[in-house]
């Protein structure tokens, strides 16, 4: 099976028959299809068909334990026409990603053009930007419930030496949801840093020694040459960060807020989460989930369409 | 008789056309039902021999059904509490050793949304033979009938019910049915630091207390401010809770069967009243203040006179304090008496059990004298047998003697009320809850918050959650 994959050098030399050359073309068809075979049963089944599945339960009024009735498309005109919490966790979860997107992005570029040096012992820096990454989502949201407590919290005590009153930032319904964006800026920041980095450490060194010739300081470096060839990173990291920012916001919003105080902190992933697990409406559930990926996939596609030839692939 | 359904469990379709309910305890459904026109002999003759052995084994009462069945018996346990986890392997322990033809297998399921995931097994048709459930739950799987209906084995074994608490044998029974059983049950009181109580000369709360006393001591208790502040009580301000202090003012938060609501009357927002201006004063931290770290927490910081908001579970957790003194009292009257939420766990067997025999055989064995004896140690509410809870090995246990944590419960017992019957209580109190935030954070008075709340469950109320059932 492997020659047939590799190709033979000599029974291409000794150019085969017709015949020859179809059988060993089918082969290498079949030794190709195998080859993907598992990965796309997976795909097949763990994907398309429980998307399918999805759009069909979307249809009907289900609690699991009950038989299912048709619902026609009244799952669908009732979460976009009839519910006014859809409407405030779809506001929420937008907030949530102008928020966190935009800002994390540019931390997270700052910070990567202050850990790109060649200083000794960087790399612990760096590491140490990206721990936030890898610390469970349980934690920091604990260490941020404490940092936001209204009387004995970092925060307050720090705007207090300031003359800043103390504010319960996460029982407001005005601060709730920034105080969690601010927590998630934290969490994604290393995340950010590192695509950064590498996506200037790619830049080739001799385009800033020829602008140094010519004369150009730190900023025009930075405009000239460094932002417009970052352009595919940014580019890449603003599309998975807007995804992600559409899709999530749950963790978060459940180990800090529950959704609360009122709505204020109600996110699509956090209601869709309810719909389905808490009030058993998986019919509904289903059709949320549609519609979510709806928008972003029109989100992507809006990025794509409009950004994209912005982007500067010519570097290399 | 019982054990028909379970002989004839697995053939489930015979030829593909002969179709058998395994789970049926009616006569209709211990019927075969014929879909096809081809008639075998065989199997009317082994049903009848089969019907006829389950009749033999009938007349025999509990012991004599209990000896025949026999199987794998699968319990789902919350995993949230090593003790309960530890009780609970004895017990199999123990009954299998009376029962050698009965396997049970104690399968641990994480305890977050543990409703949520047994309903998931059953849906996928992976049951647990037992799951446990409680509270505002009961009411979801009894309209949703997905536990066993207990009353015919029941009958069929004149198995006793006289020596439960009648109050839990009503509590899990819906229509007609009786859909589980229990080894306790727990009921809101307060807690109180006796320590303090001491130190500023004040006498410690009794069953006559009411609301007038209670605030009256509260205050007397709180001194200090900042972070060194000792407050004279903390609110939890849970559904239970506030619940508590709806009843207990003549209010009803969801009044005609869980048809209507009732946030928005006078009495509600009298009880409500009462509430914030426990933490407008300052004699209770504000749920902001304990939101990090619980209002239970709190009182364990020694810092804190009387808190309400938790049954006798909270007991449990408090049983390794030192630093003071703690006892249990009945919560505050009202203006219309006392009313204390009835936090009712239950042990029930799946509908679709594939050995509900041995379930039932089981689940007795949890619910016996015996087994509940096992488990006082570890037994976070009362005996649901009064002739266990009465008995000095239970009232006169030490650590019961010392906190009072016996007699509290039991006088409170006749004024518990039992959770709303609302099949989606998640939705409506989330609906509720959300509305009520504003109260909580202070920045609104009940009579503005409280007709929201019926703005927003009324709808609810009516549709049973989303229009037709999402």
């Amino acid at each position: 099976m492997m020659s047939a994959v590799a190709g033979d050098p000599a029974a291409v030399e000794a150019a085969p028959s017709p015949a020859r050359s179809r059988l060993g073309r089918t082969r290498e068809r079949v030794a190709g299809c195998l080859f993907v075979a598992p990965s796309l049963i997976h795909f097949l089944i763990f994907t398309v068909y429980l998307m399918l599945s999805s759009l069909v339960i979307s249809t009907w009024h289900w609690d699991l334990l009950t038989p299912h009735r048709s619902a026609g498309l009244y799952n669908y005109t009732t979460l976009l026409f009839h519910d006014p919490i859809f409407r405030t966790a779809f506001r929420n979860t937008l907030l949530l990603a102008v928020f966190t997107v935009g800002p994390g992005m540019i931390l997270g570029l700052l910070l990567a053009m202050v850990v790109n040096t060649r200083l000794r012992g960087i790399s612990i820096f760096r590491a140490a930007y990206f721990l936030p990454v890898v610390v469970p989502t349980v934690a920091t949201a604990i260490i941020f419930r404490w940092i936001y407590n209204p009387d004995v919290g970092v925060l307050n005590w720090f705007l207090g030496l300031f003359g800043v009153q103390h504010h319960d930032w996460l029982g407001s319904p005005s601060t709730a949801l920034p105080a969690i964006a601010a927590m998630s800026v934290w969490q994604s920041l290393g995340w950010n840093m590192t695509f950064f980095l590498v996506g200037l450490q790619a830049i080739p060194e001799h385009l800033y020694e020829a602008a140094k010739i010519d004369g150009a300081g730190p900023w025009t470096r930075f405009r000239r040459i460094t932002w417009p060839l970052l352009t595919p990173m940014t580019f890449f990291i603003l599309v998975t960060s807007t995804i992600g920012s559409l899709q999530g916001g749950f963790d978060s919003v459940y180990l800090m807020t529950q959704g609360g105080p009122g709505y204020s902190t109600y996110t699509n992933s956090f209601y869709l989460y309810s719909q389905a697990f808490r009030y058993f409406h998986y019919g509904y559930a289903a059709a949320y989930a549609w519609v979510l990926f709806a928008v972003i996939a029109l989100a992507t596609f809006l990025q794509f369409r409009f950004l994209a030839k912005r982007i500067n692939y010519d570097f290399a | 008789m019982l054990d028909l359904p379970i002989l004839i469990a697995a053939p489930r379709t015979v030829h593909g056309r002969i179709a058998w309910r395994p789970d049926g305890m009616t006569a209709r459904e211990k019927q075969m039902t014929r879909t096809g026109t081809r008639t075998d002999w065989r199997i009317p003759f082994i049903v009848a021999v089969l019907a006829a052995l389950g009749l033999a084994g009938c007349t025999g009462g509990s012991s004599g059904s209990g000896a025949k069945a026999s199987g794998t018996v699968v319990m789902a346990e919350p995993g949230d509490n090593p003790g309960d986890i530890a009780l609970r392997n004895q017990l199999a322990a123990a009954f299998m050793k009376s029962h050698p033809r009965i396997k049970v297998q104690i399968l641990v399921v994480p305890a977050t949304n543990y409703d949520q995931k047994v309903q998931t097994m059953i849906a996928g048709g992976q049951p647990p033979d037992i799951f446990e459930s409680g509270d505002v739950q009961i009411a979801n799987i009894a309209a949703k009938d997905f536990a066993l209906n207990l009353t015919p084995y029941i009958h069929r074994d004149h198995y006793s019910l006289s020596d439960f608490y009648p109050q839990v044998i009503s509590g899990l029974t819906y229509g007609k049915k009786l859909i589980g059983l229990t080894d306790n049950w727990d009921t809101q009181v307060m807690y109180y630091n006796d320590t303090l109580f001491k130190k500023a000369g004040v006498a410690p709360p009794n069953a006559g207390w009411t609301w007038g006393d209670f605030v009256s001591a509260a205050r007397k208790l709180t001194a200090g401010s900042g972070t060194g502040k000792t407050y004279g009580a903390v609110f939890d301000n849970w559904f239970a809770s506030y619940f508590d202090q709806m009843w207990s003012w003549g209010g009803d938060p969801y009044p005609g069967h869980g048809t209507q609501c009732g946030y928005d009357s006078h009495a509600a927002v009298s009880a409500f009243d009462s509430i914030v201006s426990l933490y407008k004063s300052g004699v209770s931290p504000t749920p902001s203040q304990f939101a990090n770290q619980g209002a239970e927490q709190l009182f364990l910081s020694g810092h804190i006179g009387m808190y309400l908001g938790a049954g006798r579970w909270a007991a449990y957790d408090m049983r390794d304090v030192k630093r003071f003194d703690w006892k249990v009292a009945p919560i505050p009257q009202g203006p219309v008496g006392r009313a204390n939420f009835f936090h009712l766990s239950m042990f029930a067997i799946a509908r679709t059990s594939r050995n509900p025999q041995a379930a039932w055989e089981f689940l007795k064995y949890m619910v016996s004298a015996e087994g509940i004896k096992q488990g006082l140690a570890a037994d976070q509410g009362i005996p649901s047998r009064p002739s266990i809870a009465n008995s000095a090995a239970f009232r006169d246990n030490p650590f019961n003697v010392k906190h009072d944590t016996v007699q509290p419960l039991l006088a409170s017992l006749p004024t518990a009320r039992r959770a709303p019957y609302l099949p989606n209580f998640n939705e409506i109190q989330d609906a509720a809850d959300a509305q009520l935030d504003a109260l909580w954070g202070l920045t609104q008075t009940p009579a503005q918050v409280l007709p929201k709340v019926c703005q927003h469950v009324g709808p609810l109320l009516k549709a049973g959650g989303i229009p037709g059932g999402g």
